[in-house]
């Protein structure tokens, strides 16, 4: 998976738990803050993570965790640790 | 001024830093009875809730109700008297732990982590203080009033760290601004430590459960923690009861189904029932779902 697939599929699961959370479509963009301009809350951070470890099979470690803030990170960090795999 | 600020008066405070674990008790308890008596309109929403939930409204049972908020305060403020040696005998001398500390570390020594669960029941403050104690690395959810409130708290918690008598304590403050709490809670378990948390007050990831034959919020969002964290994780509910002027810790586990928050909720029931008085949520809002018996 190349880094825009990752990002593609990043930007849809964010797409899905942005929507649960009645965020409008337009604050979804790469370097939105999740939290300060999508509004979403910790919880949601939450299952954005462990969605992320169970669709890329990677383990994302407690010091990441400050990434979770924007797709663009999160890919970031997604791609750093399939990396890894190899 | 509510009940809580009334306590935490900087004469009583100082008077804390000064006392005896004795002697404070019984300043405090009677200076909690003489707000109290300043405040009918308390004693008629503990009325209210004791008799909307089936529980005794008599005027003896209400004393014995406002007197356990009192050792509330009380078990609260009592890090503040002495120094972290005296506390720690204390809490020796106080508090038997010993099965319920036994059950915890052995499921961390099985490379599981614990979420306990808590309830505004019985001697809610001394669990974390007992478990550091007994250097179970532990870490409560906790919403603070205050800034100041939440500085004197970490102090403190350094203090008794530093006297080498209780291992440190992290807390994971919820209601700030830009604190992504379940991440942090998450944490906590995915390093297989003991997070301890409260579950009946209502948040956005409650869910409806029975307690007392009324349906109210529970569980705050513990089912969406679980489901988001890869770890193996023992449930288990923690009660703090008070027996006299000693305490003891009793901790049940709880399978992690679907059924897990009513389950809760039906062991907070079963400890309301037994000991009413020290359910200390009758003094506050009790987050009902609806208003008719179902």
């Amino acid at each position: 998976m190349n880094s825009a697939e990752i990002k593609d599929s990043i930007h849809e699961l964010i797409t899905e738990i942005a929507e649960d959370a009645d965020v409008e479509q337009e604050k979804i963009t790469d370097d939105a803050h999740f939290i300060k301009d999508m509004g979403l809350d910790s919880m949601a951070l939450l299952e954005v993570l462990a969605t992320m470890e169970k669709k890329f099979g990677v383990t994302i470690p407690e010091t990441e965790f400050p990434n979770i803030t924007t797709i663009n990170k999160c890919a970031a960090t997604v791609e750093k640790y399939l990396a890894q795999k190899k | 001024m509510g009940l809580s600020e009334f306590l935490q008066s900087p004469e009583l405070l100082r008077f804390a830093r000064t006392a005896r674990p004795g002697a404070f008790r019984e300043k405090l308890v009677a200076r909690a009875h003489e707000w109290f008596s300043g405040h009918p309109e308390e004693r008629e929403a503990l009325r209210s809730n004791c008799r909307t939930l089936g529980l005794s409204d008599a005027p003896a049972a209400l004393d014995i109700l406002q007197h356990h908020l009192a050792l509330h305060y009380y078990e609260k403020l009592l890090p503040l008297c002495g120094t972290p040696a005296a506390y720690h005998e204390y809490m020796q001398s106080h508090v038997d732990a010993e099965e319920a500390v036994s059950g915890i570390r052995r499921h961390l020594t099985k490379d599981k982590a614990v979420l306990l669960v808590g309830s505004h029941f019985g001697a809610v403050e001394l669990i974390v203080p007992v478990l550091a104690m007994h250097r179970i690395p532990v870490t409560p959810v906790l919403r603070f009033r205050s800034d100041e409130f939440s500085r004197a708290a970490h102090d403190r918690a350094a203090q008794m760290a530093a006297s080498g008598l209780f291992s440190s304590v992290n807390f994971i403050e919820i209601g700030k601004p830009d604190t992504p709490a379940a991440l942090a809670m998450s944490a906590v378990l995915r390093r297989r430590e003991v997070l301890l948390t409260m579950v009946d007050e209502k948040t956005e990831y409650s869910t409806p459960v029975s307690l007392l034959g009324r349906r109210v919020w529970g569980g705050a969002g513990i089912d969406r923690l679980l489901k988001f964290t890869p770890a193996p994780t023992t449930v288990q509910t923690v009660f703090m009861v008070r027996d006299g002027e000693k305490y003891r810790l009793e901790s049940h586990e709880v399978s992690a189904d679907a059924a897990m928050v009513q389950r809760i909720f039906s062991m907070i029931e079963q400890m309301v029932l037994m000991h009413p008085e020290q359910w200390y949520f009758l003094h506050e809002e009790i987050p009902f779902v609806i208003d008719e018996p179902h």
